[in-house]
């Protein structure tokens, strides 16, 4: 596939790397030669260096028959323009990164006359949503959503304290019970277990759950008797993904403080969101967080732009009583570390961007991808096509990839956990856990075979 | 350094050259099996396969380890593989006894790999046609780059293919027709392999035997200089002459406008800066030698014999039909200033590149300008764009090294050997340039026999030094390289 990235920044960049991987054709343009040149040697895609809203840039690097174009500077009237030239000169799809709201609102409402985007990607709101799922999931280790918000998948350290551990699998997995769920890998002292009827759960086990989303509460109390929803929360920064976070948030959350240093910015989303708290100051010293009331703190979000305040104002919320620490960074290199730290959950938005415009481009009946952190598995969302392999028979006839498990299945707003007797019709929602190596099997088994 | 990976990649291209060995070797046999020659080869073959599979044994390089791979070790992996090549590719002329020791061997086929065509070989026409075979092939190998045909055929190596592409290809900017490397490896090796099918059919017409059609093609295209002749192209008929010409024009111009022309569009050669340059230098000198060469050369084919040497020196090739050390002093004083130019870049020819001239030229004018206009802004263009300094930097700085070379190989040389200084001067140049035939004792009519074995292994260096663009080379004697 011929594809055009116009910005290299950390999306582009990562983007270009993992697509010229998987051997597309990649052309990258980028404005800052500098940035150019270190690209031009690391990654194996054609530099141009120009602005992207160039038509003879974009020209440049064959627009007329590039199969996709993907827009992500760090200008949103840049994106806009680049995607809206490339659709008059003949580029099949676009993916444009807007960042700002009302743009975003007002681009949807008449996209097909006027800008011709077929996705749009937000990383400050995709990185709020996952924060928000944390918040709602206390003790979930990573969250990710299916089938929009129907189909749950969570991943927990199982405490001594949990109902689970000593429990056999068969006792767990009863046909009528009414908060099902489905428990599709183990991962204990770093190997990866996809657990049998036999298996037996063991404290400080991880597992990754799969449920629908009324079973959310139950499951939780059976995780950790002693869970409770999360009753105070304290936001550091008032930026995008802050107010995000604190908006839907304070539906649920009575007791919300924000944290911000600028005195402005603190006045302006004061004035906008008056179920919050706002403090001016700086979260990196002890009496600001003290005045926020760390010690009762359920969660600690940290979302800055700057990664540095965001890890010592986390490590020292910790420190502090916070129960959930949150932080977002900027900089992928800092993950490695990050690790090290006591931070419970990290999240980076634009390396979340990054998978979901892969996943985008991946296409081919997979509707969605996440990347599990700990181990080298990943949960895909399938739509299966008509007549493809895997809607031929029952699942227990199928011969599926090593180490995989068929989880839930979204059948007309209804969830199904999937057994050996569970037949996939076409045009339903599949969630599959599998090891990164056999996602391309998978796909198979999902879609028709291409008869030339 | 990332050593092992350096040697586990290193031994990869090694493969490669020991499986290309294989047609000589055929050539050899179907002449006949019985000769020490395909003893030689196969001794070749089995050394080269053996020492290439040695880092897959011990070292255990994981895939993923090439991910490292980082600007320097492409430019050392470039510079250890052409001399390693030189080394494994020097074995069959070697143990075939057809020359007096292992220096001349190695000189020989460095002189191959290079493209530069300076032999030791006093008779050529006594070797035996596997031998010559293999001597022609080492040209046409490295004329569009060892690296380049192993990026071309074999599995990506991962993200960094690149680092080794750009170290090899000639030019100021390595340019990507295709954005990935293995393609534009492949599309510059398939016309590169156009372009000798079609110079091979033209040359058997002329009444060449295929085999000679093809020595002298990988000769031609290579702008390399290899005969199976004594008399070198002189021997031939006037029609293989003009051929020759033709193709050894096209084979230094840069091959990426070929592929564009392929493509149909013409156009692309006039709108290269560096092409119009090219031609234009190459018709005023083809008219001056033959004004100057009227009165001199009796018998007629005064401008074939003028258009060929002017070509055949500026491409760096090295062919000859008439001895030009005995055409006045200023004629031959011109083709020596001319070796310093050698072809485009994106070209099979050496020589500093037609390019880089130019814009260190326009450099100094600009120079000049800007003495009298302290406060002027002036660009210097090159196909229309101006040019970033740090381009204009990294040409004036390969000026320097290139000259400062050149020098300090002249003085060399010329402690060594004891020779005259017209002697020193033109090997120097003729083997930093890749051309092959100098002035005086080097000339069109002589060869590099009588040279000691220290002054051998010194144009050895001069050879690889100037095919690779002076810095893979040079980066293997700077300590830093080899520290982690």
């Amino acid at each position: 596939m011929k594809i055009i990235i116009v910005g290299a920044g950390i999306i582009g960049w990562n983007l270009a790397d993992s697509l010229s991987r998987e051997n597309h054709e990649v052309y990258l343009i980028e404005l800052n030669p500098d940035v150019a040149a270190r690209v031009d040697e690391k990654i194996d895609a054609k530099v141009i260096v120009g602005r992207g809203s160039d038509p003879d840039v974009l020209q440049q690097a064959g627009v007329h028959d590039a199969d996709l174009v993907i827009a992500v500077t760090n200008a949103d009237e840049i994106n806009l323009v680049v995607c809206f030239l490339s659709a008059r000169f003949g580029a099949k799809r676009r993916i444009a990164r807007v960042r700002s709201e009302s743009l975003l609102q007002a681009v949807k409402s008449f996209r097909d006359q006027q800008f011709a985007i077929e996705e749009f990607i937000n990383p400050e709101e995709v990185a709020a949503h996952d924060i928000i799922r944390v918040v709602k999931t206390p003790g979930a280790r990573e969250v990710a959503d299916f089938a929009e918000g129907r189909i749950l998948l969570r991943s927990f350290n199982l405490p001594a304290s949990s109902t689970f551990c000593g429990h056999r699998m068969d006792d767990l997995r009863t046909e009528d019970f009414p908060w099902p769920f489905l428990i599709v890998a183990i991962i204990r002292d770093g190997e990866v277990i996809i657990p049998t009827g036999a298996t037996v759960l063991e404290a400080s086990d991880r597992i990754y759950a799969l449920l629908p989303k009324d079973s959310l509460g139950e499951f939780l109390t059976f995780i950790d008797p002693d869970t409770r929803q999360m009753r105070k929360v304290i936001i550091c920064g008032a930026t995008h993904i802050g107010e995000i976070v604190a908006r839907e948030l304070s539906e649920t959350i009575n007791d919300i403080v924000l944290i911000e240093e600028d005195g402005d910015l603190a006045e302006q989303f004061a004035g906008r969101l008056n179920s919050v708290r706002v403090i001016k100051g700086s979260a990196a010293e002890s009496a600001i967080l003290k005045e926020a009331g760390i010690e009762a703190a359920d969660a600690f979000i940290a979302s800055t732009p700057n990664d540095h305040s965001n890890l010592v104002s986390a490590v020292l919320a910790k420190k502090m009583g916070a129960k959930t620490t949150i932080i977002t960074t900027q900089q992928p290199d800092y993950l490695s570390i990050i690790d090290a730290m006591d931070i419970n959950v990290v999240i980076n938005p634009r390396l979340r961007a990054v998978d979901q415009i892969l996943r985008l481009v991946r296409g081919k009946g997979i509707r969605s991808v996440i990347n599990l952190l700990d181990c080298d598995c990943e949960a895909l969302e399938f739509v299966p096509e008509e007549n493809s392999a895997v809607t031929r028979a029952p699942l227990k006839e199928l011969s599926f990839p090593k180490n995989s498990i068929v989880g839930a299945i979204l059948r007309d707003k209804d969830v199904f956990l999937a057994n050996g007797n569970t037949q996939i019709r076409s045009g339903e929602r599949v969630v599959v856990f599998c090891q990164d190596k056999s996602v391309k099997k998978m796909q198979d088994l999902f879609t028709r075979k291409k008869i030339f | 350094m990332h050593k092992k990976i350096v040697f586990s990649v290193v031994a990869r291209i090694l493969f490669v050259v020991s499986a290309v060995m294989l047609v000589p070797l055929g050539w050899a046999f179907y002449d006949n099996p019985a000769s020490p020659e395909v003893r030689a080869f196969l001794i070749t073959i089995l050394v080269g396969s053996l020492i290439s599979l040695l880092p897959r044994i011990v070292l255990r390089i994981k895939k993923e380890d090439f991910n490292n791979l980082n600007a320097k070790d492409g430019l050392a992996i470039v510079g250890l593989s052409w001399i390693v090549l030189s080394l494994l590719g020097a074995l069959p002329l070697y143990l075939t006894q057809g020359v007096p020791t292992y220096t001349d061997a190695f000189f020989e086929t460095v002189s191959g790999f290079t493209t530069t065509g300076a032999t030791v070989l006093t008779d050529v026409e006594s070797y035996s046609r596997g031998i010559l075979f293999w001597r022609s092939l080492t040209h046409w190998l490295g004329g569009m780059g060892i690296i380049v045909l192993y990026l071309a055929l074999l599995p990506a190596l991962g993200q960094n293919a690149f680092q080794l592409y750009k170290a090899e290809a000639p030019g100021i900017t390595a340019e990507r027709i295709q954005p990935r490397i293995k393609e534009t490896a492949k599309i510059l090796w398939l016309v590169y392999f156009l372009l000798s099918a079609l110079e091979t059919g033209l040359l058997m017409l002329g009444g060449m035997s295929l085999f000679e059609a093809l020595c002298h093609t990988f000769g031609t295209m290579a702008t390399g200089g290899f005969s199976t002749r004594n008399a070198s192209i002189g021997a031939f008929s006037p029609y293989i002459q003009w051929v020759v010409i033709v193709f050894m024009f096209l084979a230094g111009s840069n091959f990426m406008l070929h592929y564009q022309a392929l493509c149909g569009n013409l156009r692309a050669y006039t709108k290269s800066e560096e092409f119009r340059s090219y031609f234009s230098l190459i018709a005023i000198l083809v008219i001056f030698f033959s004004l100057a060469l009227r009165t001199e050369i009796l018998g007629g084919g005064v401008l074939r014999k003028a258009a060929f040497q002017v070509v055949s020196i500026l491409t760096t090739t090295g062919y000859v039909t008439a001895d030009f050390d005995a055409w006045p002093p200023i004629l031959g004083f011109l083709l020596v200033t001319v070796m310093f130019i050698g072809g485009c870049g994106g070209s099979t020819g050496g020589g500093m590149k037609v390019a880089r001239v130019f814009i260190a030229l326009k450099v100094a004018v600009r120079s000049v300008i800007q003495a009298v206009l302290p406060n002027a802004v002036i660009p210097v263009r090159y196909d229309q764009r101006p040019l970033d300094n740090r381009i204009i930097m990294q040409v004036m700085s390969y000026f320097v090294i290139y000259i400062f070379l050149f020098f300090i190989g002249t003085i060399l040389f010329a402690f060594l050997e004891k020779c005259d200084i017209v002697t020193a001067l033109s090997a120097a140049i003729a083997t930093l340039s890749n051309i092959g035939p100098g002035l005086g004792l080097i000339g069109a009519t002589k060869n590099y026999a009588w040279i000691s074995t220290p002054g051998k292994w010194l144009l050895s260096f001069l050879m690889l030094a100037g095919r690779l663009e002076l810095y893979s080379i040079l980066i293997l004697f700077s300590p830093p390289t080899w520290k982690k």
